[in-house]
Formats: C-alpha cells, structure tokens, sequence
C-alpha cells in the first residue's frame, strides 16, 4: 500500500507540474512511466491468454531509461491483476508481455519487434517518433513541452486490444 | 338571536356556495398534495439524476484527470452546460486542486476544500460532491451544485396548472351546479313566493306549482294539503260569517219591529188607558156634582175612592211611559249642569208644597257630560224621592253633590227620611217594587228602576245606602264619555 | 155677539166629548159647541161640504179643539188641511190629544197648531186647562175676525 501510495503521489506531482508548466522540471520519463501505468487502467485484452492471466506483465524492451522509477509499480494490482516489471534481454521472450514498451535503443527494429508483438498480442507503447505510423499501439508524443500520446486503433484491433474511449479521447491522433 | 351573514343569504346562494366549496376543495387538496408529492419527488429524482449525471462525467473524467488533459476535463464539464439547472461545477484533482470549472452563477466558486457528499439540499442549491473514481483508486473529486429554480419553475407550472384546472373545474360546476340549483331552488321560491301571494292578497285558491317528487315537492304537496285545508275552513268561516250576517240582520230587523210594536203598545198605553181613566174619573166628578146631593156619605166616599184609584192608575200609566221613553230615548251627549237642574226641582217642590220646611243643599257647577233629558228625568225621580221620604221629618234636609276625588266622580243624594231596611236593597231598583206601603208614601215604584235605567244608559253605576229612620243616600257614578269614546 | 160664538170641538169618542162639552160648558156656557165625530165631518163643517152645505157660512167658530187620534181623516190631517186654505189658515186650534210623545207634539206645533193640551185623567185638571184655554182664546187673544172678509 505504501507503494501504490507513493505512485499517487507521484501521479498527482507529475499531473500537477504538467498543468504547471514545470514538466520540465520532471524527468520525462517519470511522466511515461505514470502513463504506462495509466493506460494499463482504459485497456483490455481480449485474447483468452491475457484476459485470464492474474498477472499483468508489464515489459520495457531495450535500454530503458526509466532505471527505478517503475520500481514502485511492481506488484502493483491494477484491474485486480498484480504487475510484473520486466525488463527483456530479447524480444522473443514478449510473449508473456501485456504491455510492452519498445525503448528508442530499439528503433533499427522496429519492425521485427512490432510484427512478434502483433502475436504476443501486447500493447505496444514507445517515444520512437513515427511508432504509431509504423504499426505500434500508443505513440508518445510532444506537444509543445507537453507529453501526449497517438493511438493506432487499426494496430490495437489486429492485437485484440480493446482500448477505452476515454483514453481515445484524450489522444493527440487516433489511426483508425 | 343574531343574523349572521349566513342565514340571511338565499337558499340559491348557500346551494352555490357548498357546491363551490366541496368542488373546489377536491381540486385544491389534489393539487396541493401533487405539488408537495411532486416536490419531495422532484428533489430526489432530481438528486438521483444530478448523482448520475455526475457520474457520468466523473467517469468519463478519469482518463483526462489521470493523463492531465484539463481541457479534455473542461470539455467534459462543459457538456453539463445542458443540463440547465446546473450551476456550478467544479474537477479537483487528488490534492483538491481545481483542474476544470464550469461557473454558470457568477455568485458561485469553486470551493477551497470539497468535501465528499452523496448531495444535500442547502441554500436553494443541491451539492453533491464526488469522488473520481478509477479503478478502485480515489483520483479526483467533482463537485457539483443545482439550482432548484428548475424545481421552482416546475412547482410553479404545476402549480397554475393545477389553478387553471381548479378555474376550469369551478366555471363548469358553477354553469352545471346553476343548472341543477335551479331544479332544487326554483320549486322552493315557487314555493315561497306563493306563501308570500297567499299571506299578502288572502287568497286561499293559490296552490304551488308541484315540480319535482323528492322532499321539496313532499313540503309542496303539503303546502298545497294545507292551501286546501285552509280554504275550505276560509269558505266555511265565510259561510258561517254570511250566515251569522243573515241571522244578526234578521235578529236586528225582529229587534227593530219589537221596539216599533213597543212604541205602539206604548202609545196605545198612553192613549187607549188613559182615554176610559179619563172617563171614570170625569164622570165621577159628574155624578158628585150633578147628583152628590142624592147620595149618602157612604156614596160619596166611594165615588171619591173611585176618582183617587182611577187617578193613581193614570200616575202609574204616566210613570210607565217615562220608563219606556227613557229606554227608547236616543242619548244625545251634551254639558249638562246637574246643579242647575236639582234647583229647578227644587224650585218647583217648593212651589208645590210651600207649607214645608226643608233644608237644602245643592254643591254649585256640578257639570257632566250626559244626556239633558235623561238626567233631568232621574234626577228629578231621586229629589222627589228624598222629598216625599223626609216629608214626615220636621227638620228635613236635603243634600245633592259630589266626591271628585273618586274616578269617574261619585254623585250624592241623600236625605234624613224614613230610610229602610238594607236587606231590601236589591228590590229597590227593580220596577213595580215598593217597600212602603201608599199609606205611607206615594209611589208607583217605576220612579227608581228609572233611574237606574238612566244611570246604566249612562254606563254609571248606582246604590243606596240607608238605615232606617235615620235617612238614605244614593250615590251614582255617570261614565258616558268613556261609552261614546268606546 | 155673545150668541155669536162658536167653538168647533172634534172628538171621535163619546165619553171625552161628552167630558169635554161639560168642561167647556163650565167655563163657556154661553158657547155654541159644534162637535165633529172625525176628521171629515170637522173639514166639511169648516169649509161648508157635505151636509154642512146649507149651513150659514158666515158663522165660523172661533177656536178648534182637535183631537189627534180621529177615524177616516186624522187630526194632524184635518189641521193641515186648515192651515192650507186661506180661509182657515189663521183659524186658531188647540190640540187635545191623549198622547205627551214629543213627536206629536212637535209634529202638531209644525203643520201650525197655536196649544197643544194633553188631556189629563184628573177631570178637574182637565176643566181647569179648558178654562184657561177659552180664556185666553176667547177673552183675551186677538184674532182676526173671520166674519168680515
């Protein structure tokens, strides 16, 4: 509890430097994670593997640049399932993976990677610019200096990804 | 008693009046309880939908919150703009720090310290305050506050609702309960104005008009019962009537050839017994004076005894006349000075008898209203009286006069005669009764039932007081003014 | 003249003429007494009708004594019928009547009756009222004297 606590916390210093203008005073990588953490609550997977699955299995691909900042979201139970913070060596080992960041140190394969977690059936999430064009789930993007999101509905469907309206709504772009 | 205003409206009113009032009542008492009804349900469906909208937009706020879009929050807010009764709505984030706000009542601001509340009703607003909700974690409040104007609108078109149909209600029950007053009222003002035509011209033939078979028309037909019950004792009162008018008219005219054949036996009395009274004393008188001188002493004295009987007789006729005269006599009321009258008696007793001695005493200006005539006739009757019944009295006296003290005055005469015995009283009055012998006194006994004859006509009243040998009064009373006032 | 004077008495009843004759013979004894037995025969003597038409008529008697109470024509009728003819108009008459009602009495005094007397039974009461009556019609009364016109 302490952590989930902390992680609110979090949430609302980040929220609140958002709306103050002070993102930059925050790292923006202590915004996605929160966003990470965020999406996990407007998604669901209906693929029969992930909907059942008591875990949720949240995997950061590549070199991460969150080091401990997800720490606090592990074990963490989010639509009564406990995360797990992954980190993967190999992108063959995302087929448990609920949700699946792809660092920028990934961006050379791109493809590779998007077309694996087209099976594992993952919600894809990255920075790398372009990522949504290129068949990613949820792009991060900035806007001016704040941080927003795309969402590819087309990508998200071939997944079996169901991603709520809300979180449609607040999207920067939505390809459908 | 007093009149209230009540009783002295008409029937046709106070008809309209209950009618009215049970009429308009049921309108009013359902109209009020729909608007209270309304009202308590209002406020909570009202609160039940306001909670929902809230919901709703608490709901769809969670992302925005989460990801810090405020105008996605203010977009959401915005969308309550169409709920009109909104007036305030305010997202806080965790730490209560305003994300959106919609202010629609320039009097309203987000408050500093929202507290959670299911909603409450205060200061013409509903508040709710909510929590933002996301998945199990608390990550915002809404706060949101109605205006009950909405309410009061409602209430109030409710409210002349319910009036115009109370308008409505009361113009079609005023037209119908007209109508059907007319066939209550209607029958009873027939009823009374009848009642009032019978009282007013006394015409018993009227009957009212029966119009309707229920207690009215119970009370018409008995009123008609009545009408008929009253006019048949009406013609039979007016039968009686006519027939006691025919019997009085009959009973006058018997009465009127009564007193004519008295006025003829009268006159004849006057005339055919006198007349051979005449002759028997006339020629009496012939025989004594033509043939005296041939009769004995014993003839003489009877012949004489004949004249003095036959001259009694004809005292006794006259004195009957008198009475009779005085009972037909028609009273003419004028002043009559009664002293003056008793010293013309007085005047000729003396000149009659002028060897007596008597001591008279006559109470000057006793003037009454009364018939001349009559009082003279009584009144002579009575001094004559006292003179003849005081004539063995060597010191006779003589007394008329009068006690005005008493009402109507008393009359006195009185005399210090013979007087008698008070047990014989009542004869006195009565005609043909004498309580002295002719040896004694003169009389034909008629002189005082004369008098009392004309004290009656006078409505007086007359007694005597006497002892005997000491003397007698009589005391009369003459009320004839109040008679011919009467 | 003394033979001259006649006195007309009209009396119906046998008794009271007879007394009435005797009162005035009393008082008058040198009066011609003509006596009427009623009404009629009293108009006839005056006015010379009937069997009166032969009589003188320059002889008229110079008081009346009427009596009211007449058959065939009444007294109150014959005294009417005097005062309507002129020459009896001032004829003097004195009532002799058994009757002290007023009505006759003021209906005498109004077809002109100049005494009105109401007999008394008292016959000496009687003689004494005849005597004053000729007195005072006979002796001192002035009347016009009928025998000259």
């Amino acid at each position: 509890m302490i952590g989930a606590r902390r992680l609110i916390i979090l949430n609302t210093i980040l929220l609140s430097l958002w709306s103050s203008g002070w993102a930059r005073a925050t790292t923006d990588y202590e915004i996605k994670a929160a966003y990470l953490y965020n999406f996990v609550k407007f998604v669901q997977w209906e693929r029969s593997a992930h909907a059942l699955s008591p875990e949720l299995n949240l995997c950061i691909l590549g070199r991460h640049p969150f080091r401990d900042v997800l720490a606090p979201l592990n074990q963490r139970k989010v639509q009564n399932r406990t995360i797990h913070i992954r980190y993967l060596d190999d992108e063959r080992q995302m087929m448990e993976c609920h949700v699946l960041f792809v660092s920028y140190s990934e961006r050379k394969q791109l493809d590779d990677i998007l077309s694996l977690a087209d099976q594992a059936k993952a919600l894809t999430v990255s920075d790398i610019r372009g990522f949504v064009r290129d068949g990613g789930i949820i792009g991060f993007v900035t806007v001016g200096n704040v941080i927003r999101f795309e969402v590819n509905l087309v990508s998200a469907r071939a997944s079996e990804i169901h991603l709520s309206s809300k979180l449609l709504e607040l999207a920067e772009e939505v390809v459908k | 008693m007093k009149v209230s205003f009540w009783s002295k409206l008409p029937i046709r009113s106070k008809l309209l009046l209950l009618t009215l009032f049970s009429s308009v009542m049921g309108p009013l008492v359902i109209a009020a309880s729909v608007i209270l009804y309304e009202a308590s349900t209002y406020r909570l469906e009202n609160l039940q939908e306001v909670t929902v909208i809230a919901n709703i937009v608490a709901d769809r706020s969670t992302a925005a919150l989460v990801f810090g879009d405020n105008n996605q929050l203010q977009e959401n807010l915005a969308s309550l703009q169409l709920r009109k009764t909104i007036a305030l709505a305010c997202m806080y984030d965790e730490t209560d720090l305003v994300r959106a706000s919609l202010i629609l009542d320039e009097s309203l601001n987000c408050p500093a310290a929202p507290v959670v509340h299911e909603g409450y009703y205060a200061e013409e607003y509903l508040h709710i305050t909510q929590q933002v909700i996301l998945d199990g974690e608390p990550i915002g409040k809404l706060l949101i506050q109605a205006s009950l104007v909405e309410l009061r609108r409602h209430l109030g078109n409710f409210a002349l609702t319910a009036l115009l149909v109370c308008l409505v209600t009361i113009v079609a029950i005023l037209y119908v309960a007209n109508v059907l007053q007319k066939r209550i009222t209607d029958p009873l003002i027939n009823l009374t104005e009848t009642a009032s035509r019978v009282a007013g011209e006394k015409n018993y033939e009227l009957r009212a008009e029966l119009e309707s078979q229920d207690e009215i028309g119970k009370l018409v037909e008995t009123f008609n019962d009545m009408l008929a019950t009253i006019e048949e004792q009406n013609n039979h009162i007016l039968k009686s009537n006519e027939e006691l008018e025919k019997t009085v008219a009959t009973r006058t005219s018997e009465l009127l050839t009564a007193n004519k054949e008295l006025e003829a036996f009268s006159y004849s009395v006057s005339h055919d017994l006198r007349q051979p009274l005449r002759a028997i004393d006339g020629f009496s008188e012939a025989i004594l004076e033509d043939y005296g001188d041939q009769l004995d002493e014993m003839g003489l004295s009877y012949l004489q005894r004949v004249r003095s009987a036959s001259q009694r007789m004809g005292a006794l006729i006259q004195s009957m006349l008198v009475l009779s005269r005085v009972t037909r006599h028609v009273i003419a009321l004028k002043e009559v000075n009664l002293s003056e009258s008793a010293e013309a008696v007085r005047q000729s007793l003396t000149d009659e008898n002028p060897e007596r001695q008597v001591q008279w005493s006559i109470e000057p200006g006793m003037v009454t209203k009364g018939d001349a005539n009559l009082l003279n006739i009584a009144l002579s009757n009575l001094l004559q009286n006292a003179w003849k019944y005081s004539s063995k009295e060597a010191q006779a006296e003589i007394r008329f006069g009068v006690d005005r003290s008493a009402v109507p005055p008393v009359f006195y005469v009185s005399d210090n005669g013979a007087g008698f015995d008070m047990k014989y009283a009542d004869k006195l009055f009565v005609a043909f009764s004498r309580l002295h012998s002719p040896d004694e006194f003169e009389g034909s006994g008629i002189g005082l039932a004369t008098v009392n004859r004309v004290i009656n006509r006078h409505h007086g009243r007359i007694w005597v007081e006497s002892t005997l040998n000491e003397g007698t009064t009589f005391y009369f009373t003459l009320d004839a003014e109040h008679n011919a006032a009467g | 003249m003394a033979q001259s004077v006649v006195l007309l008495l009209v009396e119906d009843n046998p008794d009271d003429e007879a007394l009435a004759k005797r009162a005035l013979k009393k008082a008058h004894s040198d009066s011609e007494i003509v006596v009427a037995r009623d009404g009629q025969e009293a108009l006839d003597f005056l006015f010379g009708l009937g069997k009166f038409q032969q009589r003188d008529h320059a002889i008229q008697p110079q008081v009346v004594f009427l009596d009211i109470n007449l058959p065939k024509v009444n007294g109150l009728e014959v005294l009417k019928a005097l005062r309507e003819d002129e020459r009896t108009a001032s004829l003097p008459v004195v009532i002799l009547s058994s009757s002290d009602e007023n009505s006759d009495i003021s209906k005498a005094y109004a077809l002109g009756a100049n005494s009105y007397i109401n007999k008394p039974v008292n016959f000496n009461e009687f003689c004494r009222q005849i005597d004053i009556m000729g007195q005072y019609w006979l002796d001192i009364n002035r009347v016009v004297n009928l025998q000259l016109q």
